[in-house]
């Protein structure tokens, strides 16, 4: 409509000789002003249009290392076996707590020569006290004495991260065979050091 | 004689007349009127918005332990003319991934959180763009750390993760 008003508006004032070339002139005219309001349109309608999401990312790296506590509960750092009586097989409980990030290895070792109860007095049960532990991976073992070859057995291995996992704490069972020439001594004692390792 | 005198006589008379008519003519165009004319202004002041990271390389969690929280802090800028919404994801479902196996993930995803005035509550990353911080229009910078909790069956190893941010319009 604009390009026919602006090409009536100047065909009016010229005459039949010169109309054709003059109007293909001012045809072109109309059509270039004609662009350059639809480009200036366009530039306004993509200038004034939201703003596109901008968005960048960056990268974070963390190197874990391999690490392995164990701890004994307080509760269980002085077990009582209770009710001794000869000819028969105390048992106490107690636990360890281990965590690691690799396979890793628990193991056991006693304070005394031959790995049994010791008392004050220098009596000696005549049975090695042994260790129970739960679970498939776990077993029954005696405690090895310091003289003991070898003086530390292993009470679990290769036990991955997280076998134990819900419950870090694990159980344990302390049995001891009271026989009738154990001497009677109210002082029995032996110190039992749980090791965990990295299994190889 | 005569005929030519009167004509001449009237010929003056026209003139005069004439010159009466000018001056009259030209004293029309003596008082001056005030003008005025007007144009607007137009001005388009588009939406933009920008978002800032910083590149100066990869960030490195130096406090890795099993067990544990680690975390690394960086900041972030935000400029916008309009209300927006910053919002954040992570590759793997927002997991760090082992650098030497794709296959190895972190049990736990890492998170972010606002650590300015007003401390958000954490977001924990996923594949998909949750959102993080919002604000009128302004120039924000935006303290961050990035936490990750490292459990003890994680293997111990090297991890990486991206983590994506995006600002939108609000």
């Amino acid at each position: 409509m604009f390009y026919q008003y602006l090409s009536e508006s100047y065909l009016y004032t010229l005459n039949d000789s010169t109309l054709n070339a003059i109007a293909r002139g001012e045809s072109m005219k109309a059509i270039e002003l004609c662009l350059l309001y639809a480009l200036a349109a366009g530039f306004l309608l993509l200038s004034a249009a939201a703003a596109q999401p901008v968005s960048d990312s960056t990268r974070v790296c963390a190197s874990l290392p391999s690490r392995i506590e164990i701890s004994v509960p307080t509760q269980h750092e002085n077990l009582q076996l209770q009710n001794c009586t000869p000819a028969s097989r105390i048992s106490v409980t107690g636990s360890v707590e281990v965590k690691s990030n690799l396979n890793w290895n628990l193991d056991v070792a006693g304070s005394t020569p031959d790995g049994r109860m010791r008392s004050t007095e220098n009596h000696e049960l005549h049975n090695s006290m042994t260790v129970s532990a739960p679970g498939p991976s776990g077993g029954t073992v005696e405690v090895p004495g310091i003289q003991s070859s070898p003086s530390v057995v292993a009470l679990l291995s290769d036990i991955a991260p997280g076998d134990y996992s819900g419950s870090n704490a694990i159980g344990l069972t302390f049995g001891q065979l009271f026989e009738w020439d154990d001497y009677a001594d109210d002082n029995y004692q032996l110190t039992v050091t749980l090791a965990a390792s990295p299994a190889t | 004689m005569k005929r030519e005198a009167e004509r001449l006589g009237l010929n003056r008379i026209i003139s005069h007349l004439t010159l009466l008519l000018l001056v009259v003519s030209q004293s029309g165009s003596i008082t001056v009127r005030s003008v005025s004319d007007s144009t607007h202004l137009h001005a388009v002041y588009p939406s933009k918005l920008e978002l800032v990271l910083p590149h100066e390389g990869d960030l490195q969690m130096s406090d890795a332990s099993s067990g544990n929280d680690a975390k690394t802090s960086i900041l972030i800028l935000v400029r916008s003319n309009i209300d927006w919404l910053l919002q954040a994801k992570g590759n793997y479902g927002g997991k760090m991934q082992k650098v030497t196996d794709s296959g190895v993930l972190l049990k736990d995803q890492m998170r972010v959180q606002y650590t300015g005035e007003s401390a958000s509550n954490e977001v924990i990353l996923t594949n998909n763009y949750k959102n993080y911080r919002r604000g009128p229009p302004g120039e924000y910078q935006i303290p961050t750390d990035f936490k990750q909790r490292f459990a003890w069956d994680d293997q111990p190893t090297n991890y990486t993760v991206r983590v994506s941010f995006k600002v939108s319009p609000d």
